[in-house]
């Protein structure tokens, strides 16, 4: 009993690290530009289908297959940032038309996904046969190991960006008060861009990952929704909580799927998200906000 | 209402009257029922979309709670058809108090409980299925019927639906043209000055919430008992966007625009076969196009038109005028 929720706390913090990486993308969004992104998941699924294409039709090693994803959905992520959203932010769109305009975004994408990689899932090509080592009676598998490494590599390398480059410094900055930021000569829609394609790479490293455990297929955007259940729990717009909440959804998952009821976990994981809502709209990590 | 206005209404709706009696059991008939009812769900978004300014992106889950409320009432507990309308209006209002109490923190935050909501109702229809059916749904819901009527024929059920446009059209146009459509404007228009003015914000939103989420209730017992059988896929995330859609395209021309939006996204995809393929992508490339053309964005859908035809066009002159 003990090893068995063992082995699944494993399971759930493999998926609950690319949760969090997706969760990541949808706080630093909402930071530096107040948006709320439903497209942001299918940059996920693009990511997934791109490292298939590196991987199966290049031939590449799988690093390759990430650091290749992360470009891609960072260069798209950004194009879209450009075409759409900064249009429409120039203009003082509210955000609620911002909202509604991704949820469109996000439905094109997804199609371009299908059109350009088809309706099957592509399971990634195997190297070898699967690893796995042994601890006691506990499993742990190559690849999960694979997604903690990555994981916790990107998030690493996302706070050591955000707290020790100018860049990063800049892009807080600008989260905190664009205004004031803006006067002492931060460049702010320059790091509304920048913070999209940071978003969008860290999409496509988790859209990677998660293909190498299942499959790539167009419609893997509905799993990267989850994840906005995630930086809710974690309060929205919080990187640690984006975190916390990716972690706390994948072994919260986990653990429904076994113990509670499996065909209801999806219900369960989205009214979590309503209840946090209702009860405590700030997240775990977050201090109460004024009501507006 | 100008007389204009009045006008034009009561030709359509005697033109309306009197297609099934020109057309017979035609399968136009049985389209225009269908389109009556999503008539009543777009007539509601509008209501908070572009009247209020509330994005609701769940609005089919309240469609599927009144219809599978409706039907459960009627195949389990013989319901007579109207207690089961009632039923399911009755409890989708439920939910929509209880999904109202988000409103109150920042806007994004209803959009997105909306949207979760939408997506746990539609899971919970798929999945619990002693209840529900699962993906199969519920089939054999006992036909329409009210003292002394039975609507076992769609021109029958024609005239039922009808009348249900014609009565929540009325009524939301009562309802937006009193004091309380006024305050609805003057809070889309700038929070701050409703607040200061002596508003309560949060009721007129929760108001408008419960509102549409009983009118949507009340289409989905509509829906149940003219088609007979409901499976979970026409309550899910897809239906909601489809009514987003239609709102969008036609909210700028009020309530009549949305009618008009409501009928051609639910025809276009009868009359070809590749549209109803590429249905979704069309919604997402016109959500796109329109969000990027609109000058005013979703919430200013209302006053599009007036401000238009108006002309200044400045809602502060609107007000003042008033």
């Amino acid at each position: 009993m003990q090893m068995d929720l063992l082995q699944q706390a494993i399971a759930g913090l493999t998926t609950g690290s690319i949760y969090a990486l997706v969760a990541l993308g949808f706080s630093l969004i909402f930071q530096t530009t107040s948006l709320l992104s439903f497209a942001h998941p299918q940059f996920m699924m693009l990511g997934g289908l791109f490292g298939y294409t590196v991987l199966a039709r290049w031939q590449l090693p799988f690093e390759a297959a990430l650091i290749g994803a992360a470009l891609f959905c960072g260069m798209l992520s950004v194009v879209v940032e450009f075409l759409v959203l900064r249009p429409m932010r120039a203009r003082r769109a509210d955000e609620n038309s911002l909202a509604v305009a991704t949820i469109g975004l996000g439905i094109i994408l997804m199609s371009a996904g299908m059109l350009l990689w088809g309706p099957y899932s592509l399971p990634y090509p195997q190297a070898s046969a699967p690893v796995s080592w042994r601890l006691g009676s506990l499993a742990i598998d190559q690849k999960s190991v694979a997604v903690w490494i990555s994981a916790v590599a990107a998030v690493a390398a996302l706070q050591f960006f955000l707290r020790h480059t100018c860049l990063g410094i800049a892009m807080r900055a600008a989260a905190a008060d664009p205004t004031t930021a803006s006067i002492v000569g931060v460049p702010v829609r320059a790091i509304a861009a920048f913070s999209f394609g940071l978003s969008g790479a860290l999409a496509g490293l988790a859209g990677v990952l998660i293909a190498s455990l299942y499959y790539a297929s167009f419609e893997m955007g509905a799993a990267g929704l989850k994840s906005l259940c995630a930086a809710v729990i974690g309060g929205f717009g919080n990187l640690p909580g984006a975190v916390v909440g990716g972690l706390l959804l994948g072994l919260f998952e986990a653990y429904a799927t076994v113990h509670l009821s499996a065909q209801f976990t999806d219900t369960l994981i989205y009214g979590l998200l309503i209840v946090f809502l209702l009860v405590r709209p700030q997240g775990l990590l977050g201090t109460a906000q004024r009501k507006i | 209402m100008n007389r204009v206005r009045i006008g034009v209404l009561v030709i359509g709706v005697l033109i309306l009257a009197v297609l099934p009696l020109a057309l017979g059991e035609h399968f136009f008939i049985h389209l225009m029922t269908n389109f009556f009812i999503f008539a009543l769900l777009t007539m509601g978004l509008q209501l908070l979309i572009g009247v209020s300014g509330i994005l609701s992106l769940g609005h089919a889950a309240f469609f599927g709670i009144g219809a599978y409320t409706s039907a459960l009432l009627s195949l389990r507990y013989n319901a007579p058809f109207a207690l089961a309308l009632i039923g399911g209006a009755l409890i989708a209002g439920v939910f929509g108090l209880l999904m109202s109490a988000i409103i109150r923190l920042r806007e994004l935050y209803f959009a997105i409980a909306s949207f979760a909501f939408g997506i746990m109702v539609s899971e919970l229809f798929a999945q619990w299925k002693p209840v529900t059916g699962g993906h199969d749904g519920l089939i054999m819901i006992p036909l329409a019927t009210l003292p002394g009527l039975t609507f076992d024929l769609p021109s029958k059920f024609y005239y039922l639906a009808l009348a249900f446009v014609v009565v929540q059209y009325l009524l939301f146009s009562w309802l937006i043209g009193g004091t309380f459509g006024r305050a609805l404007e003057a809070m889309r228009q700038n929070e701050q000055a409703a607040i200061s003015v002596g508003l309560n914000l949060t009721l007129l939103k929760i108001v408008v919430i419960i509102v549409a989420a009983v009118s949507a209730g009340l289409a989905g017992g509509l829906y149940a008992h003219f088609y007979g059988s409901i499976s979970p896929h026409t309550f899910g995330w897809h239906q909601s966007i489809n009514l987003l859609t239609m709102v969008v395209i036609g909210g700028g021309a009020g309530f009549l625009g949305v009618f008009v939006a409501t009928f051609f996204l639910l025809f276009l995809p009868e009359q070809f076969r590749g549209a109803a393929e590429y249905s979704t992508l069309i919604n997402g490339i016109i959500l796109v196009l329109f969000m990027l053309a609109l000058p005013t964005g979703i919430s200013g859908l209302g006053s599009l038109v007036r401000s238009a035809v108006g002309t200044r066009g400045l809602s502060s002159v609107r007000l003042a005028r008033r």
